[in-house]
């Protein structure tokens, strides 16, 4: 049993905690810019995070590693174009920040960052391709997983490009955290 | 009366209430029907050469051009056998997939062409394929209920797709247009521009070239 309906319901609410988590990240970032009071709070909770924000990212890229090989190769969907350009994204990313928490290297931070930064795009590129079909300029679904079409959708908008989506905005919230609440990245001494 | 020839009513009476359920269940059933519970056929079967798969599907290069349309059976979506074959009439055969959008936006678009009459003359010949529950929008009976789908009865393709391949399929919605004497004149897939498929109907039932430059085809 593949417990399709379960995974769907742990992932959607994993998805929304994530996504509270970066938009909490964004806002105190954000405030940190308006005073000195809010840039007090921000690197508080900066020093508080940074130093684990590696650590953090790492289980977030692990659970979406898992999550893609279990909808893959458990319940057998098949990864669509845009999903496999989101997988080259976020496996490599596991595995760099496995090798940057393992090594204690803060310096990870930038070897994992053009990861993020070209996965997140893609990510809201095929959510907005399963919103809006028309976005692709494609007028037809092709018979080999179509990107178009997500396999599940929860709470209206959770697909599993916006669980990418998620992963890789609350990754990239938390290496620029790692960065603010740990000074300036360098190379541990091994 | 005796306590046997009693048992015997009562037995013969059981018999005949058991026969008369038996006869008024098989009466009730239409003849053939046996309820999809997923809206596939069990195993499409294909009569004749498939059509092969083509980069020139939509152009007059289509290999599939004069060749005769393959006949399927199968069973319709609500489980009675069916065959797509051809008759002399000219056909459109429309393959969709519930979970397409692309399907999804056409279909209204053909309803309405239907409605304004725009596609008299020829055949709709309507193949539910890529039909899976795990997939959105299922069934596709609902959905096309929903749409007022006005071409029943609506072939179930099966879990291999073996109808949509048949016919060279490769994307949804997916439209292969049949001449009254059984040979292919054009295919096309995606969604179509307005007004594109009642001008490919009146061609077809005035048995006139899809393209302009494929009369010698």
């Amino acid at each position: 049993m593949s417990y399709v309906s379960e995974a769907n319901t742990f992932f959607t609410v994993l998805t929304v905690l994530a996504n509270v988590a970066f938009v909490v990240l964004l806002l105190v970032g954000l405030g940190a810019l308006l005073g000195a009071a809010p840039r007090r709070a921000a690197q508080r909770l900066a020093s508080i995070v940074g130093p684990r924000a590696s650590v953090i990212a790492l289980v977030v890229a692990a659970v979406a590693t898992a999550g893609s090989l279990y909808y893959s190769e458990i319940v057998e969907y098949i990864p669509c174009e845009l999903c496999w350009y989101q997988r080259i994204c976020m496996y490599p990313l596991f595995a760099i920040l496995a090798v940057g928490v393992i090594r204690r290297d803060r310096a990870v931070v930038w070897y994992a960052a053009p990861f993020v930064v070209f996965g997140a795009p893609v990510s809201l590129y095929h959510w907005l391709v399963e919103r809006v079909p028309s976005i692709a300029e494609s007028s037809e679904c092709s018979v080999f997983a179509p990107c178009s079409v997500p396999y599940f959708e929860e709470l209206g908008y959770v697909t599993l490009a916006f669980m990418a989506l998620s992963a890789f905005l609350l990754i990239g919230a938390l290496l620029i955290t790692s960065i603010v609440g740990s000074g300036t990245p360098r190379k541990a001494v091994a | 009366m005796s306590s046997s020839m009693c048992r015997s009513r009562i037995l013969a009476s059981l018999v005949a209430v058991l026969t008369l359920v038996a006869v008024a269940g098989v009466a009730a059933a239409p003849a053939g029907a046996d309820q999809l519970d997923d809206e596939r056929s069990p195993k499409v079967t294909v009569k004749g050469k498939k059509l092969a798969a083509s980069d020139d599907i939509g152009t007059p290069d289509d290999p599939a051009i004069g060749k005769t349309a393959p006949t399927l059976r199968g069973r319709s979506l609500s489980g009675e056998k069916l065959t797509l074959r051809n008759d002399g009439t000219p056909r459109i055969l429309i393959f969709l997939s519930h979970s397409c959008p692309h399907c999804q936006a056409e279909v209204p678009r053909i309803v309405e062409a239907a409605q304004r009459g725009e596609l008299e003359g020829v055949r709709i010949d309507t193949i539910a394929t890529n039909t899976s529950k795990r997939l959105p929008n299922w069934p596709p009976s609902k959905w096309l209920r929903e749409e007022s789908w006005p071409f029943r009865p609506v072939f179930a393709d099966d879990d291999r797709l073996r109808a949509f391949f048949a016919y060279g399929g490769e994307a949804f919605p997916y439209f292969v247009f049949v001449d009254a004497d059984g040979k292919v004149a054009g295919r096309v897939s995606g969604e179509l521009r307005a007004g594109a498929l009642a001008e490919i109907a009146r061609r077809l039932a005035a048995g006139d070239p899809l393209f302009e430059d494929s009369g010698s085809r």
